[in-house]
């Protein structure tokens, strides 16, 4: 009865706030997912990834820059998983390779849309930039991940996965075999390994590669390489073309580079052939051209400059959505978001969202056509709480949109100080969609002030909100101090 | 195959909890040195319940237990309130223990969440020397770990930083850049190997990038010992060159007598 009433009261703030006496927001969750039995651990928990099992979304499995405990595992690094739809976290060690420091080099993971099985693409742990793709059918089993490809020099493996006749398995990355730097002769780096049949099929299960990248680079290109794939087969993957005139990694200057937007009809059997670009006929369209983006310079105690995302809507696979950053200067690198409809032949000549200031741009668009928009924008001085008077502040911020119009969340979604270490939030984070609902991971200080963040946060960690101290027991009598941590969040309308 | 009887060898010996083993055992002993070497969390414990679990994602069966941890014995990383708190065992054989019964478990850690799960290589008796031999097994080890890296050194080193400066190396065009340095060391002693002259440089990242986090970082007037290795990278342009890449590479000066004597040990 009193699940009742309190309904009928919630139903009344809604119409009130429904007629504009307040805004009727969209149902937010945030959950901190460090275990409470890992509560002692105090690194850098940076640049976090999502996978949502799209069969059962109760089942997530989180990705981040974290060592496993040795009382687990000196030789797999570990995961985060939920089968509760997020509310508790549980660390689970099975993914090849463990570095004391971060437990894995750069790391995605993905589900494909049925069947379960989990994908990761990994620079290996303590093995540099030696990429592994894996999978697993029991994401919380014993069992480590089992290794479909490995393969030296690599840089950020990123996974997309579908299900339509088996498991469609797709891993942007930047394959340094082919870098200058690295005694390769082309500078064409930007590459897809993909594979049909990726589910079952002994190692490598189907996975072969394609050089993407069409045009003469500097050298090499910069390391992001987005795929995103629809259900019709439709496959598109956004690379940063780093230009001939670029300075190639110049240590604290800038590259120049073009967005350029590659597509596949076929679930990638074709090639990637299917968009030619109008001015240089080459294959790829460049949706925008020279662009300055500053390398390894800072914003914020954040180094930035390759930071690329893109998204099909799953009602059409000719809509497409591009974000990425540019700008010489580190304090003024722009996020830009932009739009093809017609499968990624042509693009909004301008931004249908600009932010500047900001990086880590992610996009996802859910069944009703909207776009989230995930990013992490720094604001000097900011209003946050722990870092000290005046001090900058990382905001990260979830808009919705269609368009140029944007609908902000009414409380970011953390709100921390940039004062807690460098490279304090990673690379890159993920958000992606479920039917109507958004699912994302970012990293942020987990100094605990609930003015920090979305009112809806929660700790699994032992915390104490009121004194903002966190605790490695359950007493709490031994204080850990702040450091970043990986949140999963979850929007629906 | 050896070590899969070994390893069948050691489950017989010591599971179920009825072996005390004779400290003078020298078979004994190496079984449980094995064990040890693969157990990543050693506890005395209690069992407070058979078919029963602390964890939803962990199925009760009779192939898990609920164990109450009276002592830990090992566990690095472990939550430090650990103590008296139930945790959930997958079991090496089903039905192998008792509620009420004490044990030393031996394990690998499995799963961290609201509690712990871990998975079973096998329990003994509690015994005085536990402590102690898993303390030996380690030191073993470690000393095994360092023993390799000296092997794979082509020279080792005691000596000062003179100074550091940036490498002509390029840079290789990727956030993991490892920022080559080079580092001037003013030798007083050699270990291993033929080193012309005074000093020799070696190469250490000083990207603070996470890939190189684990490496040594140096600086003017920094005493110790150097492992140093040639290409113990596929990073380009430090071919035939000597680097310090993995922690085990510089180790304090106090370490130069156990190290000179891990090296003729090696030999």
């Amino acid at each position: 009865m009193r699940c009742k009433h309190l309904a009928q009261a919630l139903s009344l703030v809604c119409v009130l706030m429904i007629l504009g006496v307040a805004g009727c927001g969209p149902d937010v969750k945030v959950v901190d997912v460090i275990p409470r039995m890992y509560s002692n651990e105090s690194r850098g928990d940076m640049e976090p990834n999502i996978a949502v099992n799209p069969e059962n979304p109760r089942h997530m499995v989180l990705s981040a820059f974290t060592p496993c405990p040795p009382m687990i595992s000196t030789a797999n690094a570990p995961i985060y998983f939920s089968k509760d739809g997020g509310e508790h976290w549980h660390l689970n060690c099975i993914v090849p390779g463990n570095s004391p420091f971060s437990g894995t080099g750069d790391i995605t993971i993905r589900f494909a849309s049925s069947g379960g099985v989990l994908y990761a693409g990994v620079l290996k742990g303590g093995a540099g930039l030696d990429m592994n793709i894996l999978r697993t059918s029991d994401f919380s089993s014993a069992t480590p991940m089992t290794v479909l490809i490995d393969r030296f020099p690599e840089d950020q493996p990123y996974v997309q996965g579908f299900t339509s006749a088996g498991d469609k398995g797709y891993v942007g990355n930047n394959n340094l075999t082919n870098s200058t730097f690295f005694g390769g002769v082309t500078g064409q780096t930007s590459t897809v390994d993909w594979s049909l049949n990726a589910a079952t099929a002994p190692a490598p299960a189907g996975f072969t590669n394609n050089i993407l990248e069409a045009r003469a680079t500097c050298g090499q290109d910069l390391p992001s390489v987005r795929p995103a794939v629809h259900k019709s087969g439709v496959v598109y993957v956004a690379l940063l073309s780093n230009e001939t005139s670029s300075p190639c990694f110049p240590f604290g200057g800038s590259n120049i580079a073009d967005v350029v937007v590659l597509r596949d009809d076929n679930w990638g059997s074709g090639g990637y052939t299917a968009l030619t670009d109008t001015g240089d006929g080459k294959n790829g369209v460049r949706v925008a051209t020279g662009l300055v983006m500053s390398w390894k310079g800072n914003l914020g105690n954040e180094r930035i400059g390759s930071q690329l995302s893109i998204a099909v809507d799953p009602n059409n696979s000719q809509k497409v959505y591009v974000a990425w950053g540019d700008g010489g200067n580190p304090a003024n690198f722009t996020l830009h978001v932009r739009s093809s409809s017609d499968g990624g032949k042509t693009w909004s000549a301008t931004d249908l969202k600009t932010v500047a200031a900001a990086t880590n741009p992610a996009l996802a668009i859910n069944s009703k056509g909207t776009v989230g928009f995930l990013y992490q924008k720094l604001v000097n001085p900011g209003t946050c709480n722990g870092g000290g008077p005046g001090v900058a502040c990382w905001e990260t911020h979830f808009e919705r949109g269609k368009g140029t119009d944007w609908d902000d969340l009414h409380h970011p979604l953390a709100n921390t100080p940039d004062n807690v270490g460098s490279f304090a939030l990673g690379d890159y984070d993920h958000v992606l969609a479920i039917g109507e609902k958004f699912y994302g991971a970012f990293s942020a200080s987990n100094y605990p002030d609930k003015s920090n963040f979305h009112p809806d946060v929660r700790y699994q960690r032992y915390v104490d909100w009121n004194t903002h101290k966190l605790y490695a027991d359950a007493a709490h009598t031994i204080v850990v101090a702040p450091s970043t941590d990986p949140f999963m969040f979850s929007v629906e309308e | 195959m050896s070590h899969v009887f070994a390893l069948a060898f050691i489950l017989f010996t010591l599971h179920p909890a009825e072996t005390p083993g004779s400290p003078g055992d020298p078979q004994q002993q190496t079984s449980m040195e094995s064990l040890i070497r693969q157990a990543t969390f050693i506890f005395v414990g209690t069992v407070a319940r058979t078919n029963a679990t602390t964890m939803s994602e962990v199925q009760a069966s009779d192939s898990t237990a609920v164990v109450r941890v009276d002592e830990i014995v090992e566990a690095p990383g472990a939550p430090p309130d650990l103590n008296g708190q139930e945790i959930t065992v997958k079991l090496a054989t089903a039905g192998s223990v008792k509620a009420g019964e004490q044990a030393t478990f031996y394990t690998k850690g499995w799963l961290l969440g609201e509690s712990m799960a871990v998975i079973e290589l096998s329990h003994t008796r509690t015994s005085p020397q536990a402590h102690e031999q898993v303390e030996s097994t380690r030191r073993k080890a470690a000393d095994e770990a360092l023993k390799g890296e000296i092997t794979s050194a082509e020279a080792i080193v005691a000596g000062t930083v003179a100074g550091v400066k940036p490498s002509s190396i390029r840079h290789i065009g990727s956030e993991h850049d490892p920022d080559f340095y080079e580092a001037e060391i003013t030798v007083d002693s050699v270990v291993k190997g033929k080193v012309t002259g005074h000093s020799v440089v070696v190469l250490f990242p000083n990207s603070d990038d996470m890939m190189w986090q684990g490496s040594p970082k140096f600086k003017q007037g920094q005493q110790g010992v150097w492992l140093l290795h040639r290409n113990q990278t596929k990073m380009p342009g430090v071919k035939d060159q000597y680097t310090v890449l993995n922690p085990l590479d510089y180790q304090e000066r106090g370490e130069l007598e156990r190290i000179r004597s891990l090296s003729k040990a090696a030999k």
